[in-house]
């Protein structure tokens, strides 16, 4: 294995890690992956003996020593999202400890890792995340967590227009809080729910890579502009700059939480201030322009190998934003 | 506002938790314990944007915030009884929603808090005992072999004997976590409060029993050693370690008792 080798882990199709892979090839840095489909004729070893801890890869062809890979991206998903996961029970017992070995090892791994699942933590629940990111200095939107249907008319009759979305780390589609929505208040007496004031404004993207950031700016009417097309809305997105300040606010936020590699929700206000949403440790930058998905792709790349590379040493790119 | 003291999330037949919540008392030091299904039954008003919280219990007691000086929890997360026959599907977005909720809480109240709510992160080093082997090592602790692999065809799990069973069939059951035998030698528990020990007149392993627990994320576990013949070996790691003995709840609630006056400070 030659030095500088980063590791990518997950299914080798799903397009953020395709984006890497192509990336790595471009740039001439050793890219192994370890793809969730292909994983029969694989195995792992990790642990702890005399002292000394390993890991250890067969890929089939060659055996890696995984200790001593540079950097390591991880998309690695449960196996019951894999569409052809094996049902047999040898293969189901192989999937399953290859998968907590690899996990486990990716938590400790003495390397840097885009992400461990310890630094996205935070993201489980978003109240507990708008915490960390009012101490990193960003707005966040006025917010009710609660079960009481009047705290909620309340809250609407404050603000205004309100969405409501998930508190916790499942996706959800935010929807505006309507009249009609009104009559129904009375479920959330079975779980408490996420209100949240709406912001007006302009959608940002930022993905932090280490100390690099690139911004997409999307235009759209929609609530959830990434569902704009069922609200009958388009979505244009753009590479854009952000201010010094704001960029340098992502970047600590990103390495507060221990995030290699972040995606950082933002809205600009009219009145100019950025108001953060999220900061997503698994982000999926390939849905975003192709130009700022590629430059992402570079720099995580890069970031992961250890540093910058020959080659690389060219004009910031148009959705790189400069940190103050 | 009442005087601060120790939220103690626990179930009511939890006997650790009624054992400090006794020893607290005897201090003078207020104690309240709540349970999973009251948390889930309550009525919550939680502002996370710098507002204040209000939980009303279903026995109509309000958690008043000023009167919470730390937290232990006992609880290994909250399914919501108003979830239990619902759909898989369901009834794991409610618990991830309500584990949401008390992850903003708890970390919103500003004050220690021992230990922090289960994550669902089985890969977390406090949870897999690959996580937990590495750091003991690095915080230097011996740790009895581990490994974990899927088949052993690297020879890294020879001698050692294989953690559980299976119930496929015999010759299938390679893939697994392994571990060294556990031999007969004497057994030692320490149990960790914070930056002290209880079970070891040892200073030094008692630092490193301190600075791995912290590592792991926790301000309070067991560890269980047993002896060999290079020293203590680690061979467990208890995230909520039984109080129940006197011995052992009455240091925990010095240590708890402590920390309130901290706060209160």
């Amino acid at each position: 294995m030659r030095a500088g080798t980063i590791l990518v882990c997950g299914i080798a199709s799903e397009s953020p890690l395709v984006m890497v892979i192509d990336a790595a090839a471009r740039l001439g840095v050793d890219c192994r992956v370890i793809d969730q489909r292909q994983l029969a004729g694989q195995d792992i070893e990790a642990g702890v003996r005399g002292g000394v801890f390993f890991a250890r890869w067969w890929t089939g062809a060659e055996s890696l020593d995984l200790n001593r890979c540079a950097g390591a991206y991880t998309r690695v998903v449960p196996a019951s999202q894999l569409r052809d996961a094996p049902t047999d029970p040898q293969g189901v017992l192989h999937h399953h400890y290859f998968v907590d070995a690899l996990n486990a090892w990716l938590e400790v791994a003495p390397l840097r890792v885009a992400n461990r699942l310890a630094a996205g933590l935070s993201n489980a629940s978003k109240p507990w995340q708008a915490q960390w990111i009012r101490r990193g200095g960003f707005a966040t939107p006025a917010s009710l967590l609660s079960n009481e249907p009047d705290a909620v008319r309340a809250f609407r009759r404050r603000h205004g227009r309100v969405v409501f979305k998930s508190a916790s780390g499942v996706r959800s589609i935010v929807t505006t809080l309507t009249a009609a929505h009104d009559r129904q208040l009375d479920r959330i007496r079975a779980l408490p729910t996420l209100f949240q004031a709406f912001v007006p404004g302009v959608n940002y993207r930022v993905h932090v890579v280490g100390e690099r950031v690139f911004c997409t700016r999307i235009d759209s009417a929609a609530t959830d502009y990434r569902y704009a097309d069922r609200e009958g809305e388009a979505a244009a997105m753009q590479p854009d700059r952000l201010p010094p300040d704001i960029a340098r606010r992502c970047v600590d936020l990103a390495r507060g939480m221990g995030l290699e590699l972040a995606g950082v929700d933002l809205k600009r206000r009219p009145d100019g201030e950025y108001v953060c949403f999220e900061v997503n440790p698994s982000p999926a930058y390939s849905c975003f322009d192709r130009e700022s998905a590629e430059a992402v792709a570079e720099a995580l790349v890069i970031h992961l190998a250890g540093g910058r590379r020959r080659g690389s040493h060219r004009k910031p790119h148009a959705a790189e934003s400069t940190p103050a | 506002m009442g005087e601060r003291g120790v939220l103690i999330l626990a179930e009511a037949d939890d006997p650790s938790a009624l054992a400090v919540g006794r020893a607290l008392n005897a201090r003078a030091c207020p104690s309240q314990r709540v349970g999973a299904a009251e948390l889930a039954l309550a009525s919550w008003h939680h502002s996370p944007d710098g507002g204040t919280t209000r939980v009303v219990l279903p026995s109509g007691r309000c958690l008043d915030e000023g009167t919470i000086g730390v937290v232990l929890n006992r609880l290994d997360g909250v399914l919501p009884p108003q979830f239990a026959r619902a759909a898989t599907d369901d009834r794991d977005y409610a618990v991830a929603e309500f584990a949401a909720l008390l992850s903003s809480w708890l970390h919103g109240l500003e004050v220690p808090l021992v230990n922090p709510p289960e994550t669902g992160h089985a890969w977390a080093p406090s949870q897999h005992p690959l996580g937990w082997h590495v750091l003991a090592v690095a915080h230097g602790l011996e740790t009895d072999d581990f490994i974990v692999a899927s088949s052993l065809r690297g020879g890294a799990g020879t001698g050692l004997s294989r953690i559980g069973g299976s119930a496929f069939p015999r010759g299938c059951d390679l893939a697994g976590w392994y571990r060294a035998p556990r031999g007969d030698g004497d057994a030692l528990r320490v149990w960790v409060f914070g930056e002290g020990c209880v079970g070891t007149e040892d200073a030094g392993l008692a630092a490193r029993c301190t600075a791995f627990v912290l590592a792991l994320g926790l301000r309070c576990a067991g560890l269980d050693f047993v002896s060999g013949s290079g020293g203590w070996r680690l061979v467990h790691v208890d995230a909520c370690p039984s109080l129940e003995a006197a011995v052992l709840a009455v240091p925990c609630a010095g240590w708890l008792a402590g920390l309130v006056e901290g706060e209160r400070g």
